[in-house]
């Protein structure tokens, strides 16, 4: 209450005009705020009537126009799906969007203006905008599913390779490629199941799905046992075992998400989050880098060949991308998502590069300190616009300028000049 | 003279601010090096110096904004000097 009465106070002691430019600067849930203040405020406290009438209708203005602001805004993200949304996210402005999105969650929790938008409500019920969520929560997760799968082909098809060099472990190579094949053929029904969950969720029909979850489970069961008593023996063999009760957990969790229709998650969701698959996959490259230094160990290789083989795991990154190549080629079904997702990584690698600020403070520059930094400045816009070798006219109109400036200062004095190009 | 805001980083180095544009909702910044020739644009956020870098795909969008506010300002800083 005390912070309300303070609010008034402060807002009664601007002019028309400071006002106007005090209440410009603030956002929807402050103007409601000094509205309720100025709409509820006991009599007794109002000393000029007239002016609170002004001060109050300027406010209750505002608040219109902001409104209207995050009405137009909410009309657009309503015409669009989540879908679209989702892309701006990475093709748009980040940033933008985020702004854009504060708004919409500001006016979200204000009903009188829920109910003045047009297009949301009629246009798209609470069920529709729930199915698109839900159905990208599926997409976000088939994702990363396929991600760690093909981290999983990639890592397989290294260690053939590295086998390959050393010669001798004919049995294991085949023991890969047989791994490759079953990912291959698990990656292709995780895909088609994805399409089955999108009719799934259309059409209510559950149960079918859970069945063939069972059978898939057995077989997948199944040929692991067979796998196990015939080849199964290494320790990388009881890796790929792990893999693969993962993959299956993973696809049980999905599926098990869908059935359920919720679009809170729970614990079980979260598990399979990308930061918990991400590190998955860091101890997935772990212990496939244990199990080649034990490979070593077994064949007693020299030191020499030791060395090589370091060089080699350093390679192996340079050659799985040209794997990931060949390997979405031949697919033809991850190619876009790989690059999407290489293009997520790369913004969160962007955000990475911060830097820490110590302390800002100012300082005044000379004259030649300053004619200095424009000279430096306008060659920096220069050699940048000539990379780009579009050089707009501008750079040229400043640079004439530079020049006029330049020609006053030597002649009013013989300092060095502010023109950068002489 | 003129006054010139200055930001030291953690790393120690010193940058001038040189140029500032409002766009896209951010402020950016063009920052120079205080002790040599170099430049990095960017914008700040919670007390970090966001860098842009030039294979980002806003940057040449917000080198071209910075310029253009450098063009306007130029000629009065330098009359005002």
């Amino acid at each position: 209450m005390y912070n309300n009465i303070k609010d008034y106070n402060e807002i009664k002691g601007y002019k028309q005009d400071e006002l106007k430019e005090y209440l410009d600067k603030l956002d929807l849930k402050k103007l409601s705020d000094h509205l309720s203040i100025y709409e509820v405020i006991s009599e007794d406290k109002i000393d000029d009537k007239d002016k609170h009438k002004q001060i109050l209708s300027l406010i209750r203005e505002k608040k219109e126009q902001v409104i209207e602001k995050h009405i137009k805004l909410a009309n657009y993200y309503a015409d669009n799906s989540l879908d679209d949304i989702d892309e701006i996210i990475y093709e748009d402005n980040e940033k933008n969007y985020q702004y854009n999105l504060d708004l919409i969650s500001n006016y979200c929790d204000d009903n009188t203006i829920m109910s003045r938008v047009k297009v949301f409500p009629p246009k798209k019920s609470a069920e529709e905008i729930m199915k698109e969520i839900i159905e990208l929560e599926i997409k976000n997760k088939i994702n990363y599913l396929m991600q760690y799968l093909d981290t999983r082909y990639l890592l397989l098809i290294a260690y053939k390779k590295q086998n390959k060099i050393f010669g001798g472990m004919d049995d294991k190579i085949k023991l890969c490629e047989e791994e490759i094949e079953k990912t291959k053929k698990n990656i292709s029904e995780l895909k088609n199941g994805n399409n089955v969950i999108n009719i799934e969720i259309k059409s209510n029909e559950k149960n079918n799905d859970v069945k063939k979850e069972q059978e898939n489970d057995k077989e997948n069961s199944a040929n692991e046992n067979k796998i196990n008593q015939n080849e199964l023996k290494t320790q990388n063999n009881l890796e790929n075992s792990k893999n693969d009760e993962k993959i299956n957990e993973i696809a049980n969790k999905i599926k098990e998400s869908l059935n359920n229709r919720q679009v809170n998650t729970n614990q079980d969701e979260k598990n399979i989050k990308p930061d918990n698959i991400t590190s998955y996959t860091q101890s997935l490259i772990n212990s496939f880098e244990k199990d080649n230094n034990m490979v070593q160990n077994e064949n007693s290789i020299s030191n020499d060949e030791n060395n090589i083989n370091q060089n080699e795991n350093d390679n192996i990154t340079s050659y799985t991308n040209s794997i990931i190549k060949s390997y979405c080629d031949d697919n033809n079904l991850f190619y876009e998502d790989y690059e999407k997702n290489k293009m997520k990584q790369k913004k969160i690698l962007n955000k990475n590069k911060k830097k820490n600020i110590k302390r800002k403070k100012h300082k005044k520059l000379s004259i030649n300190e300053m004619v200095d930094c424009i000279k430096a400045t306008v060659n920096f816009f220069k050699e940048t616009y000539k990379k780009r070798k579009s050089i707009p006219a501008k750079v040229n109109e400043v640079q004439n300028q530079e020049n006029v400036e330049s020609n006053t200062n030597v002649e009013n004095d013989n300092e060095k000049s502010a023109g950068v190009t002489k | 003279m003129s006054d010139k805001i200055i930001y030291e980083l953690d790393d120690g180095t010193e940058f001038i601010v040189i140029e500032k544009r409002i766009y896209n909702n951010n402020e950016y910044l063009l920052l120079k090096d205080s002790t040599k020739d170099e430049f990095i644009v960017g914008y700040e956020e919670d007390n970090t110096f966001n860098i842009i870098e030039k294979d980002d795909k806003e940057y040449d969008e917000i080198i071209d904004e910075l310029f253009k506010e450098f063009n306007k300002n130029v000629k009065k800083i330098l009359q005002d000097n």
